[in-house]
């Protein structure tokens, strides 16, 4: 094989390496792990698209007179593929959360949102309902923006272990990603809970967590005044499987 | 190590992938720009005059649902076809923002926060303007593309991957949108363009090169883009938070660090607002759509490294000096 023929290879052997690598990762399921579910039409369009370019590179490798120009751009693209083989992701950790900044919402807490039709009461009494994940962003968001009001309201929410640098000791974020597009623009949403006891879960734990609504006045180290957050004093906790889709997103789907 | 290298291959998949259809439209429509729009059209429906000219083409990106990473190759081609760069450049910068897809995303993030979504529009298609008008008088709209190789190529070696003549004169209306000897034309149309088979057949060709050539610059892009989401934490600008000027211009740094896509910017940006300045949250929306680091590397693959330069200054003078009017403003109501 001499040069020229090896080029003709390495084009049509990209393509055909990129249509596997992205039905392997359309029917593993695992594209959700990047991508939000709304992308997938077009995700698929997409794959069809590389499918008619391969066979008509196919055409183009048979031809006699053809010769393409081998440079970095092949490797470059063959990157991805490679990158998936050697590390086999599973999700976003709990490191990326706290870099993405899990006081975020503290901060930024909007009263407008709309409150959809998510409470779920649970028992009579007190008020107690669980985050449910496809309403998690507009019910937090309201929460934050007044949680005096929500004050002795007992919450269960499932989520996993971030650690929490603000309040201290004994206390963590229980987190989960919101995505709005990909998981490059995910950002931690949940709560800063605390306990009176060490207890037996670790960072990147999934758990179902229940707790009651108490407020704490925090200053963040960026902040000149104090802030009032909600915080779940925590009542129960227990370990729970990773859902199959990890993310909850900003609208539902 | 191990968690680190997945969330490195996480947040570059979710880039990449999530670029991936719009390059790929971007590279249909290119390709069709290529094919099918000649160089007269184009001409009949700019209007001559240039501040016309500015307007029209970037109110366009109202019909356009594309995003950032469609709009490159797009450009490109045009440019090819003979638009002005500086109405490339006002393309480029408006697409992204006014699109229908990304008001609507916008609006959704700051519900009842109208004024955000008017903000955004109103910044973007200013700036858009008057990016393209400064591009004009300082570039003199001298050709910025990198890639005149296309027309100096030996026998053979098109990128395209078809047979051409190697002695290349300027000549419009190949089906490949590039430049060949007419005699060879008349030849080539004979022998290659005389079937729909084989017409479809050039023109999906053209889409594979326009593909092959943005979508492993965008790699490299989504790559340094996650690695800086990685290694750079957000809290590492909240000092500035408060202030007028360093809240915009961090904010512009950390867009385009981060090179988000149109359709998702707003949410994020509101994790933002509150803490950060109105101005700073405008600039972070617009600036980073209409160049981060993912385009930036498409742009030098395409472009040569002054009219970059040149453009990346504008558009960032014009995006700081916006966002700290607002917030001048803001503090004055």
């Amino acid at each position: 094989m001499n040069f020229s023929e090896f080029n003709k290879h390495a084009r049509l052997l990209t393509l055909a390496c990129v249509c596997v690598a992205l039905y392997a990762v359309i029917n593993s399921g695992k594209i959700l792990l990047f991508l939000h579910p709304r992308s997938l039409l077009l995700i698929k369009i997409g794959w069809i698209v590389l499918v008619a370019l391969t066979l008509n590179e196919l055409k183009t490798f048979l031809g006699q007179n053809s010769r393409i120009k081998l440079d970095w751009r092949y490797f470059a693209l063959m990157f991805p593929i490679l990158a998936v083989l050697y590390v086999n992701p599973t999700g976003l950790s709990s490191r990326i959360a706290v870099q993405k900044g899990v006081s975020s919402m503290a901060l930024t807490a909007n009263r407008n949102t709309p409150l959809p039709q998510c409470l779920v009461r649970d028992t009579a009494g007190p008020v107690a309902y669980t985050i449910k994940d496809d309403s998690m962003y507009a019910q937090l968001d309201r929460l934050y923006a007044d949680p005096v009001k929500h004050v002795g309201e007992i919450i269960t929410m499932l989520g996993f272990v971030a650690p929490d640098t603000i309040l201290g000791r004994k206390s963590f974020f229980l987190a989960r990603m919101m995505v709005a597009c990909c998981a490059a623009d995910g950002m931690p949403i949940g709560f800063y809970c605390a306990t009176d006891s060490t207890i037996g879960i670790h960072e990147n734990d999934w758990v179902i967590l229940t707790g009651k609504l108490e407020t704490r006045s925090v200053k963040f180290p960026w902040n000149t005044d104090k802030k009032t957050i909600p915080l779940l004093k925590m009542i129960s906790v227990k370990k729970a499987t990773k859902p199959q889709n990890e993310y909850v997103y900003p609208v539902a789907y | 190590m191990q968690t680190t290298l997945n969330d490195l291959t996480v947040l570059f998949l979710s880039i990449l992938l999530e670029a991936l259809p719009f390059v790929l439209l971007g590279s249909v429509i290119a390709a069709a720009i290529g094919m099918f729009v000649s160089e007269n059209l184009l001409y009949r429906l700019i209007p001559k005059n240039r501040l016309a000219g500015l307007v029209v083409v970037s109110f366009m990106g109202i019909a356009f649902p594309v995003c950032d990473c469609t709009v490159i190759p797009i450009m490109r081609r045009l440019i090819r076809k003979g638009l002005p760069p500086s109405l490339a450049i006002a393309f480029m910068c408006s697409v992204p923002i006014v699109n229908p897809v990304v008001i609507a995303s916008t609006y959704w993030a700051f519900a009842g926060q109208p004024h955000i979504v008017w903000l955004r529009m109103i910044v973007g298609l200013s700036t858009a303007i008057a990016a393209g008008f400064i591009v004009s008088k300082v570039t003199r709209d001298v050709n910025p593309l990198l890639d005149e190789a296309h027309t100096k190529m030996p026998q053979h070696t098109c990128s395209c991957g078809e047979a051409h003549h190697d002695h290349a004169h300027v000549h419009a209306g190949c089906a490949c949108g590039s430049h060949h000897h007419d005699s060879i034309h008349k030849k080539a149309e004979e022998t290659r363009w005389n079937s729909l088979s084989n017409k479809v057949h050039g023109f999906l060709a053209h889409v594979t090169n326009e593909f092959i050539d943005s979508a492993s610059l965008i790699v490299i892009g989504a790559f340094l883009s996650a690695a800086i989401q990685m290694l750079v934490p957000r809290t590492i600008m909240y000092p500035v938070a408060a202030s007028p000027v360093a809240s915009v211009a961090s904010m512009m740094g950390f867009t385009w660090l981060i090179s988000l896509c149109a359709n998702a910017d707003a949410f994020v940006a509101k994790s933002f607002y509150g803490l950060f300045t109105t101005g700073a949250v405008i600039a972070f929306m617009t600036f980073g759509q209409m160049i981060d680091l993912k385009n930036t590397m498409v742009m030098l693959g395409f472009f040569k490294k002054r009219f970059i330069v040149t453009t990346v200054i504008i558009i960032s003078i014009l995006c700081l000096m916006w966002g700290v009017t607002i917030n001048l403003l803001g503090r004055g109501a």
